[in-house]
């Protein structure tokens, strides 16, 4: 069902719920640091330990998704975070235990600095929303293709959490979806649902989601106004979706190819 | 009666576990003002509502079950005495609460809505 716009003097995305913001906040912030430190373990050889460091990440976040009643503040559950992450890696042996240790160090200096100037992470989805809109507007652009400016300024992202597990159509591994829904009630307009699922939430998750919400934005919000969701010619077909993300893809490559010759150096 | 009942594909949540969130929003009622702000905010009188508190005034029941619960339907049964009014508490402040603890998936689409959505 198409709903009416929100007002642009308010944030577009709500905030998560304590727990799944908590969830989402330490998965976030640790991918942020552990992912390249997981990779350093894994080509020192110890693909255990940074099995077991990535596990023990997803294993703390997703205890306090089944505790939605636990009134703990975000700081305090990252700090606790950073403190069982700890006690796990003390348990490591001595090469990947100083690795793991270097690692978390790190985290817990990030933790440090987000607890001393806390942020929403959706208000960065959100700047990230704004972002995409912007690129595929200049995209259009840039390829004389008009499109007016009131349809972008009537896109709005939604954003919601899901307790399950979920996927893209075409690429089941990466645990988000996007999807566009058209309205005409006031005026034409497209609504951009964002689903995250912080249970599970990962690396590659995270890599694609920006990526994921320019193909939206390049590939689907110009193909409305159409009155409710957009029909997926057939929800198994990955051409469907391929050739759309394919030409962007490729399009996208030219266009940057192009302004850098046009770049004086 | 049937008809005054609603009935959802199943999604993350048992029937089990949606009948305790019911059971968890009677005991909050009238101790929350939390929730009171919710059910104003709604259009409900928290007062009201008291009276039409009974252990069996919104149940949840399994529909059909099979090899597949994705395909599991729930029902959700509401007492005749105060249908409309237990109708309106669960679309416009249960459901809501259920879905923000728990996930927007935590309770299926309508089984009789068209579902018509795909992603990227």
């Amino acid at each position: 069902m198409a709903r009416k716009p929100r007002p642009r003097s308010v944030s577009l995305i709500p905030s998560l719920p304590l727990h799944a913001e908590k969830a989402v906040t330490g998965r976030l912030l640790g991918f942020e640091v552990l992912a390249p430190n997981l990779s350093l373990l894994e080509s020192q050889g110890y693909r255990d330990a940074s099995s077991r460091l990535k596990g023990c990440l997803c294993w703390f976040t997703n205890e306090v998704l089944d505790d939605p009643d636990d009134s703990e503040p975000l700081v305090s559950f990252l700090s606790d975070l950073v403190n069982k992450l700890q006690a796990e890696v003390a348990r490591f042996s001595k090469d990947p235990g100083a690795t793991a240790a270097c690692a978390l160090a790190e985290f817990a200096a990030r933790v440090t600095a987000f607890a001393a100037a806390p942020y929403d992470p959706l208000e960065r989805l959100e700047r990230l929303v704004t972002a995409v809109a912007r690129t595929t507007s200049d995209y259009y652009k840039a390829f004389q293709t008009t499109v007016p400016p009131s349809l972008w300024a009537s896109t709005h992202p939604v954003v919601s959490f899901q307790g399950g597990k979920i996927g893209l159509s075409f690429l089941p591994d990466v645990h988000l979806q996007v999807l566009t829904v058209f309205g005409t009630e006031d005026q034409p307009s497209a609504q951009v649902f964002i689903r995250i699922c912080p249970r599970w939430l990962d690396v590659e998750t995270i890599a694609t989601l920006p990526r994921a919400l320019l193909h939206e934005y390049i590939a689907h919000v110009p193909q409305g106004p159409h009155l409710g969701a957009r029909t997926h010619p057939d929800a198994n077909d990955i051409f469907a979706e391929g050739w759309m993300d394919y030409i962007p893809y490729c399009l996208s490559i030219g266009s940057r190819t192009a302004r850098t010759l046009s770049t004086p150096t | 009666m049937d008809d005054e009942n609603l009935t959802y594909f199943r999604g993350v949540l048992s029937a089990e576990q949606i009948q305790a969130e019911i059971a968890r929003f009677w005991g909050e009622l009238g101790s929350s003002p939390e929730l009171d702000a919710e059910l104003k905010a709604a259009g409900l009188d928290s007062g009201g509502l008291s009276s039409t508190q009974e252990a069996d005034s919104i149940t949840v029941h399994v529909g059909a079950s099979g090899a597949d619960p994705v395909s599991t339907l729930l029902i959700i049964v509401f007492a005749p005495t105060a249908n409309r009014v237990l109708r309106d508490l669960w679309t416009t402040v249960l459901l809501p609460r259920i879905q923000r603890r728990w996930g927007e998936d935590s309770i299926g689409t309508k089984a009789t809505a068209e579902v018509s959505e795909s992603d990227t």
